[in-house]
């Protein structure tokens, strides 16, 4: 039995929450389509400061989010399709989903993609669509994002690295490819239409009879509803220790120029964001007493959230004067520029934990 | 005849505590176990297909022989290794840990995530058992094959028969899972009957191939007469495979013969520098000497093309230049010169490579030469080249532009110490000494040398000297005793 499904919510949590669903509760292969509203999807072991503007994304209320599969970093808004091909880990495949897709835009559309070496969808040398994969006990799925017609210069500002720092890490890194949308080769596609054509090219592959109707809408705006896994999963999804704390180990390097000389500073921080070392280098000397109270202040702390800046104001009360204006420098620097989630809470629906506003 | 209760469980794993039991057709003697103290057995004997039906009797509950740990000689650490994910991935970055050390797992509990190349995979367990020794840490990179941890568990009595989803790629060819299978053929024990064994070993299957819809995986007599009748009928492909499967894109050859020579002569000369040296040599003068010397020849019998002059000028220069003619001890402490010129001649036959020798060329008109050559072309073809022909070469040469290619860097054929390829002869505008551009036949050549003991100038010189002998062949008459 093969199922086809379009997801009637907007929204990217629910709709990756869903997509597990039918991983790990179905047993029929399914061909999912979903929409999502203005959002950035990283991969499963990526760090969201090297791949993602943060800045830009809480400034424009794009959700930041991180998927179950790994790969690299996408940008998801309503001109761009996500389809998705969960089967049985037997008849996984990485190439079956792309080839019925390609099939479908040549015969329907007459849109020649190409399937490149790394699992892209290409149109000339353009990448259309891109690939990643989960793989479970007894299921695994293939899913891709397609850009039917996305904003291509949100998706360039949102997918860089952030400015301020310079991050090192071992967690994937996205390979960038120069994009298009599909509706420059051909002006007139529609999301729906290219859902049914999939959906008919997938069904006369593995069925002898195509239903007529393609495919059918699966409601999942009302999660609770729908079933406890769901909001767990939705719930898991939607946090703020998934989503920021997955990624592997890192460390923020920045090099700051003030008037009296300059200061290479790195943080290193493990998985879960927890500072666990400060290391501050200057050619114009630093007070040993300026470096250790920072490095005391700073060490154990998570450094995301507020706790890091309201540490920071406070060593700045008590004993800022003791230190000089150096100290004051470099305390207005991290204050105006460390990552806080009060920039990200602005971006898209995000439950802050409480730990992070101790 | 004893009572089968409703409870009547098929307990497998007494099939090996049960082994000196001897299924004679009308009796049977059994042992008592003393991990089942508290059941009575009984055996059904008319319903032998079935097998053993071992009803408990009194207390319910079998205990689980899991909870024998006290028999310290049941219990074993099984590595547990990282399956091949198929796709030629041979590491994977392990993401996240589900289970600690000292952990108890059921088969299919998660173990660890993993990910490689945009796949981010669950490594389930293949066993119950107890987690020991984890191999790796979050973040470290894990090699497939290799052990991801160790668990401790009674062997083979608690393995039940993996199910193939546990696979990682349905497209896996069973050559690559001869590593993992041989780690697991200890584990793995097939559920089936003494019937459908004897009908596997009539028919010569095997049952580990037959998919089982029994219980636990058991494959029954319906499994298996329709895996036999499968195997008659040829497959068709499902319409549902976008996915062809790949085992009929690749065929797999062993080595043998003429070619496995070949591998482990260029295996040889993988420890040997080698120097190349290429050349352009213009043919026009022996071009025209030869087609005047065509007719003569052929009314002697002898094909002469340009190869018997080639030989001729190699064996010429090597008598100049003795140190190409050598070879080198195995220990590289001795330089050997050989007397004699054994010009080995590289030939194309329909079973491979092979490398004949022309003795003595030193000794030999060109018109000997010739003969000689066909005679060994010859034998090639008809794949007689005796041991004789083949053995005490002293320096070869390859006629590969007779084919095709311009450009070659031939490998030096070990224990010798040279060796020379031929291009195309190609026609191409050259410009003579006057400074004017003409056309010209122009073969290039090129020459490959030992350099442990072959340096460029010598080489060079040579190549020098042999280019002077075909551009002005006149030279030659000077030479030849």
């Amino acid at each position: 039995m093969c199922l086809c499904y379009f997801t009637t919510s907007r929204n990217v949590f629910k709709n990756l929450a869903t997509e597990e669903f039918f991983l790990k509760c179905f047993e029929n292969n399914i061909l999912l389509f979903y929409c999502n509203s203005a959002s950035v999807v990283v991969g499963r072991n990526q760090n969201i400061f090297k791949e993602v503007n943060v800045e830009f994304c809480g400034s424009n209320g794009l959700c930041i989010a991180r998927r179950r599969s790994g790969g690299g970093c996408v940008y998801h808004d309503l001109g761009n399709l996500n389809v998705s091909l969960i089967t049985t880990r037997r008849k996984f495949s990485k190439t079956r989903l792309l080839e019925c897709i390609q099939s479908a835009l040549q015969k329907d559309f007459h849109i020649p993609v190409h399937i490149s070496e790394r699992n892209d969808l290409r149109l000339f040398d353009r990448k259309v669509a891109g690939s990643a994969y989960r793989i479970t006990a007894e299921r695994a799925y293939h899913h891709t994002t397609l850009l039917v017609q996305a904003d291509l210069w949100r998706l360039e500002e949102a997918l860089h690295c952030s400015e301020k720092f310079t991050v090192e890490t071992k967690a994937t890194e996205s390979i960038r490819s120069k994009v298009c949308n599909l509706t420059e080769y051909k002006r007139s596609l529609h999301i729906m239409d290219i859902c049914r054509a999939i959906s008919k090219e997938w069904y006369s592959q593995s069925l002898k009879v195509v239903p007529e109707q393609g495919f059918m809408l699966f409601d999942n705006d009302d999660i609770g509803r729908l079933s406890s896994q769901i909001e767990k999963e939705y719930k898991q999804l939607n946090s703020v220790q998934w989503i920021w704390g997955e990624g592997p180990a890192y460390s923020l390097r920045c090099h700051l120029l003030f008037r009296w000389g300059f200061i290479d500073m790195s943080l290193r921080v493990e998985k879960g964001n927890r500072i666990i070392g400060v290391d501050m280098h200057s050619a114009s000397g630093i007070p040993f007493h300026l470096r250790e109270s920072m490095t005391q202040a700073m060490i154990g702390l998570n450094c995301l959230g507020n706790v890091l800046r309201d540490r920071i104001i406070e060593l700045t009360k008590n004993e800022g004067k003791n230190y000089g204006e150096q100290f004051q420098e470099i305390a207005t620097w991290f204050l105006s520029n460390l990552p806080t989630l009060g920039n990200i809470e602005r971006a898209g629906n995000i439950n802050i934990q409480n730990e992070y506003r101790r | 005849m004893s009572v089968i209760s409703k409870n009547t469980i098929i307990i497998r794993n007494f099939y090996t505590h049960l082994k000196n039991i001897r299924l004679a057709a009308y009796g049977f003697t059994l042992r008592k176990h003393d991990a089942l103290n508290s059941l009575s057995i009984a055996f059904n004997r008319t319903n032998r297909t079935q097998g053993f039906m071992l009803v408990p009797l009194g207390k319910q509950t079998l205990q689980p022989l899991s909870s024998q740990a006290s028999k310290v000689e049941n219990m074993q650490k099984i590595p547990f290794p990282l399956a091949d994910i198929g796709e030629g991935i041979t590491e994977v970055e392990i993401l996240r840990w589900f289970v600690k050390d000292g952990q108890q797992v059921k088969q299919f509990d998660k173990i660890c995530e993993v990910q490689s190349d945009k796949a981010t995979v669950e490594i389930t367990s293949r066993y119950d058992g107890v987690v020991r020794d984890v191999q790796y840490k979050e973040g470290d990179i894990a090699k497939v094959g290799k052990p991801l941890c160790f668990i401790e568990s009674i062997a083979a009595e608690t393995m039940r028969h993996v199910p193939e989803t546990i696979e990682m790629s349905p497209l896996a060819n069973i050559e690559k899972d001869k590593e993992n299978a041989e780690v697991m053929r200890d584990f793995e024990k097939v559920l089936a009957t003494p019937a459908v064994r004897r009908i596997a070993r009539e028919h010569k299957i095997d049952l580990s191939k037959v998919p089982g819809s029994g219980s636990n995986g058991r494959v029954l007599k319906e499994d298996i007469l329709a895996y036999i009748e499968k195997q008659q009928v040829p497959l068709k492909e499902e319409s549902s495979s976008g996915v062809s499967s790949q085992e009929e894109q690749r065929r797999i050859e062993p080595i043998r013969g003429l070619r496995r020579a070949m591998t482990k002569t260029m295996t040889a000369s993988l420890s040997v520098p080698q120097l190349t040296l290429g050349e352009e040599v213009v043919m026009d003068r022996l071009i025209d000497i030869r087609s005047g010397l065509k007719s003569t020849a052929e009314k002697l019998g002898v094909r002469l093309t340009y190869m018997p002059f080639f030989i001729k000028a190699t064996s010429y220069c090597l008598s100049r230049f003795p140190i190409l003619n050598s070879s080198v001890d195995a220990n590289c402490e001795n330089i050997i010169y050989h007397r004699h010129h054994n010009i080995s001649i590289a030939m194309d036959t329909p079973v491979g490579l092979t490398v004949p020798n022309i003795k003595y060329v030193d000794q030999k008109s060109i018109l000997e030469v010739a003969k000689d050559l066909q005679v060994l072309m010859d034998l090639a073809e008809a794949g007689r080249l005796g041991e004789e022909q083949l053995k005490d070469g002293t320096f070869s040469i390859s006629n590969v532009g007779v084919i095709s290619g311009t450009y070659t860097a031939p490998v030096v054929f070990v224990p010798q110490v040279a060796i020379g390829a031929f291009g195309r002869t190609r026609m191409i505008p050259v410009v003579d000494s006057n400074g004017h551009v003409k056309t010209a036949h122009v073969i290039t050549v090129s020459w490959s040398a030992d350099h442990r003991i072959i340096d460029g100038a010598t080489i060079a010189r040579f190549s020098k000297l042999w280019k002077s002998c075909i551009e002005e062949p006149e030279q030659l008459l000077l030479y030849f005793k």
